[in-house]
């Protein structure tokens, strides 16, 4: 028990214990996070199983990471349990333990060269004699300073506990709403168990790329499961509910006229709980509001396309026109599909389903991706189902300029040519519930008042030593290097020197 | 009006300090020290013109990307350099602060100098709290590195009349890495930004004016005054001890900079960064890289406390964990931008 105590009060430990933090840390900002396990086997061959093994792949929330932060919480408590013996010690009995040879030892101290003021006592706040005859005389200031250390170390254990307490029962999530939307925000409880569930479910991802049969599948995705139904439980009766009554988006404009940029996105709420509704609230960047268990914060927005206006031309030589009769006459004919909402036109054998709308699409490794929301290089993909719900053809919709590629992912009778898109807005708010945040505040208060007395508030001692000969001694320490204390020696030693008005002691 | 004129005028100012503190020190013309001074304070204080002329115009501090970063921190290392140096004389401290805001200057003229208007997560008062209090203490961090370069100089230079000892030798290798590999270091890195740069399309030709106005003169002026150092070997051997306080004091130095720059690092660059990514995301920890970047400089600096105060470590090794740090605190500031994106990115 005693070596254990000893390797935690250790300084040789703390300072290793940080090195390897800094190390895991910089390891953490390298390596890709959160990424499923065939995609570090694919990017890094030979170090992919190390990575995952190790838990890199999150690795903030890794063992080794962990285990690292809880050594160094239990070695900031037993360096706080020491620091405050030693602490005590010197703000209570001072002048008890120092001797005379000790305060003869100080770099800053010398000789009284002069006559000793009669009044010296009532310069010193304390005094005592020790058992060679000598007077011991001490006057201390910014004591505080010595207050500083415990204070910056009990500051970064709450840090720690707060942090601890935010991963195990904070939750953190996004949701979105557009304009008119009524959204459920499910119970902390719920909102727990979706975000337990997303965990099992990465967990179980990673083991499944390595052996798909391993039975701890099967507990896991029961696991799932349930955490699943908790939350749709929570869904389904809600702490409250989020009503999004306005959004808007405010760009600078430059001196032409033209849009320079986002300036600010803005949402107005209600919070709806049961029959009781409350004010309409504004819900800014940096401007977050508070209603029940959770903080709402403004942390982004999204510019959708929900209705999307298509030309449709009949062309009849795709592989879907062998099995279907159509009335070539009534093209071209327009359409407005709402997304992923299927529609039966007349003039069609199927169904069709906008399922994609991309406003500025590209192909960036062989994908299909979106790189704005501005309508820059619009696509949208059309699926046709037939009567018995499977998939009868897919057709892409560009702009009339850009049809030529259409033809060739088109399986359809039809050409749909992009014809235009109505711009929605959506709110993207932040929802967290952090119950350790108080106390990283107060940690982070305790640890700034901490620096503060430690590096800026100067702890002085001013010695006095009067030899049973009559000789006396002066010195000045603190937590200063001694030349810092030059010019507090001198003072002291001007004011405790007789002038020849004064009259000497003895 | 611009303020780039007024910057210009300040990096010329600050090129003529160092001439004038280099003459002082090499041709020990005690005479040209206050004047150098007096230029140096000029350049400061056009720069902090400058920067109050753009902070007007943009209507916003000027923190808000990498070309105002860079102005705005060159600025500060050589205001603290002259303030860290107004009661104690050290010549090749300002000398060497001259140099670190014209390189730094330099860099930023890489970047666009446009003013854009603040995108939203920015329009904080947190924004002055939290970029300006980091960068006063990067700004110390930057005397603490360079009076650290300054004390393995002295160690090579200076020598030891005792027969080196095994741990001897070893620090002296350290001290050559750190003398010769420091400027290596700072040329290597420099072309690795200007080759990241000539690959985006958005910096076009700018990246020649890295190599010409920053790779260039660089490897020019080290070459020199490692040929100078070479020939002149005895001279500098003796004017070392002139030119600089001894190990110990230059040790306290650093230790005095980097006290006075760790409480304010650490409240600004992640303290008031916790309380504006509490406002603005939602969480005052989320393991952004620049987040993490910032933690690991606080770490690397808390183990140069630590082993200096605690253990009573001082001297070389506490030098070297010094140069550390400051590289550590570099590589949050650029490295980040450059290599690792994160929230933090519209910074670059």
């Amino acid at each position: 028990m005693r070596t254990i105590h000893k390797i935690f009060v250790s300084l040789k430990s703390a300072v290793i214990l940080i090195a390897i933090l800094t190390l895991l840390a910089t390891l953490g900002t390298l390596v890709p996070q959160n990424f499923d396990a065939v995609d570090y086997l694919r990017r890094y061959p030979s170090l992919g199983h190390w990575i995952l093994s190790l838990g890199f792949d999150d690795m903030y929330r890794s063992a080794p990471f962990q285990t690292c932060l809880w050594l160094l919480s239990i070695s900031t408590l037993a360096c706080i349990m020491t620091r405050w013996k030693s602490t005590w010690r010197k703000l209570s009995s001072r002048i008890e333990r120092a001797g005379a040879k000790e305060i003869r030892a100080y770099e800053a101290g010398h000789l009284l060269p002069g006559q000793l003021v009669e009044s010296w006592s009532n310069w010193f706040d304390q005094a005592r004699t020790d058992e060679n005859g000598v007077q011991i005389a001490l006057k201390t200031s910014g004591r505080s300073s010595l207050l500083g250390g415990m204070f910056i170390h009990i500051g970064l254990l709450l840090i720690l506990a707060g942090g601890l307490i935010g991963v195990y029962l904070g939750v953190e999530t996004v949701i979105r709403g557009s304009k008119g939307d009524l959204v459920p925000v499910p119970p902390l409880a719920a909102v727990r168990a979706a975000r337990d569930a997303d965990k099992i479910a990465r967990m179980a991802r990673n083991i499944r790329t390595f052996s798909p049969e391993d039975p701890r599948l099967n507990d896991m995705r029961a696991q799932i499961e349930s955490l699943h139904e908790i939350y749709k439980a929570g869904l389904a009766s809600p702490a409250f509910r989020i009503r999004f009554n306005e959004l808007w988006v405010e760009n600078y404009q430059s001196p032409d006229g033209q849009t320079a940029g986002v300036k600010s996105w803005n949402s107005r709420v209600n919070f709806i709980e049961g029959e009781q509704e409350s004010d309409q609230v504004l819900v800014m960047v940096n401007q977050p509001v508070s209603y029940g268990d959770y903080t709402f914060y403004q942390s982004s927005w999204n510019k959708f396309y929900r209705k999307v206006t298509v030309r449709v031309d009949y062309v009849g030589d795709a592989s879907a026109t062998s099995a279907i009769s159509v009335d070539p006459t009534v093209f071209p004919v327009t359409m407005q599909f709402t997304l992923k909402e299927p529609v039966k036109p007349a003039w069609a054998p199927f169904e069709l389903i906008l399922v994609d709308f991309m406003p500025d699409f590209r192909i960036i490794n062989e994908r299909f991706v979106s790189v704005s929301h501005e309508l820059n290089n619009p696509a949208a993909m059309i699926v046709a189902y037939d009567e018995g719900g499977n998939v009868a053809g897919r057709a892409w919709a560009f702009p009339e300029d850009r049809m030529s590629m259409a033809g060739h992912v088109t399986s359809m009778p039809f050409r749909f040519t992009f014809v235009g898109a109505e711009a929605e807005y959506e709110s993207g708010m932040q929802m967290a519930h952090d119950p350790g945040k108080p106390v990283v505040w107060l940690g982070c208060i305790l640890f700034t008042l901490g620096m503060i007395m430690s590096f800026y508030v100067t702890y002085r001692e001013c010695w006095l030593l009067i030899y049973p000969d009559g000789t006396t001694y002066i010195a000045v320490t603190g937590n200063r290097p001694a030349r810092a204390f030059a010019e507090d020696l001198a003072q002291l030693d001007s004011q405790l020197t007789a002038s020849d008005r004064e009259p000497a002691t003895t | 009006m611009s303020e780039t004129p007024m910057f210009v005028f300040s990096m010329l100012c600050y090129l003529l300090a160092f001439v004038g503190f280099s003459a002082n020190i090499s041709l020990n013309r005690e005479k040209l020290y206050k004047p150098s001074r007096g230029v140096a304070w000029a350049g400061v204080l056009a720069a902090l013109v400058a920067l109050g002329m753009r902070w007007y115009s943009a209507g916003h501090p000027p923190l808000s990307n990498m070309y105002e970063s860079l102005v705005t921190l060159s600025t500060l290392i050589a205001l603290s350099g002259l303030i860290f140096t107004a009661r104690m004389p050290l010549p090749m401290l300002e000398a060497g602060t001259c140099v670190t805001s014209i390189l730094m200057f330099g860099v930023a003229s890489v970047f666009s100098s446009d003013v854009k208007p603040l995108i939203p997560a920015l329009q904080s008062y947190w924004l002055h709290l939290h970029v300006s209090l980091a960068f006063v203490g990067e700004a110390l961090f930057a005397i603490a590195f360079i009076l650290s370069y300054l004390y393995c100089f002295q160690k090579i230079m200076a020598g030891s009349p005792d027969k080196p000892a095994f741990s001897g030798i070893i620090e002296k290798i350290a001290c050559y890495l750190v003398v010769v590999g420091m400027p290596l270091a700072f040329i290597a890195g420099m072309s690795l930004l200007a080759s990241h740069l000539s690959r985006h399309p958005s910096y076009e030709e700018r990246w020649f004016g890295l190599v010409w106005g920053v790779i260039v003169p660089s490897v020019v002026t080290m070459i020199l005054l490692m040929v100078l150092t070479w020939m002149y070997r005895g001279a500098v051997h003796k004017g070392v001890g002139k030119w600089l306080p001894d190990a110990d004091s230059l040790d306290k130095l650093i230790y005095r900079a980097i006290a006075l720059g760790y409480p304010l690092f650490t409240v600004g660059g992640l303290i008031f960064g916790m309380v504006w990514a509490n406002k603005a995301w939602g969480r005052y920890w989320g393991w952004d890289p620049k987040e993490t970047w910032a933690l690991i400089t606080f770490l690397v600096y808390s183990i140069y406390l630590h082993v200096r105060l605690a253990r009573g470590w001082n001297g070389t090794w506490t030098a070297c964990l010094s140069i550390a740090g400051f590289l550590v605190t570099m590589f949050t500031l650029f490295g980040v931008n450059f290599l690792i994106s994160g929230l933090h990115s519209y910074i670059g």
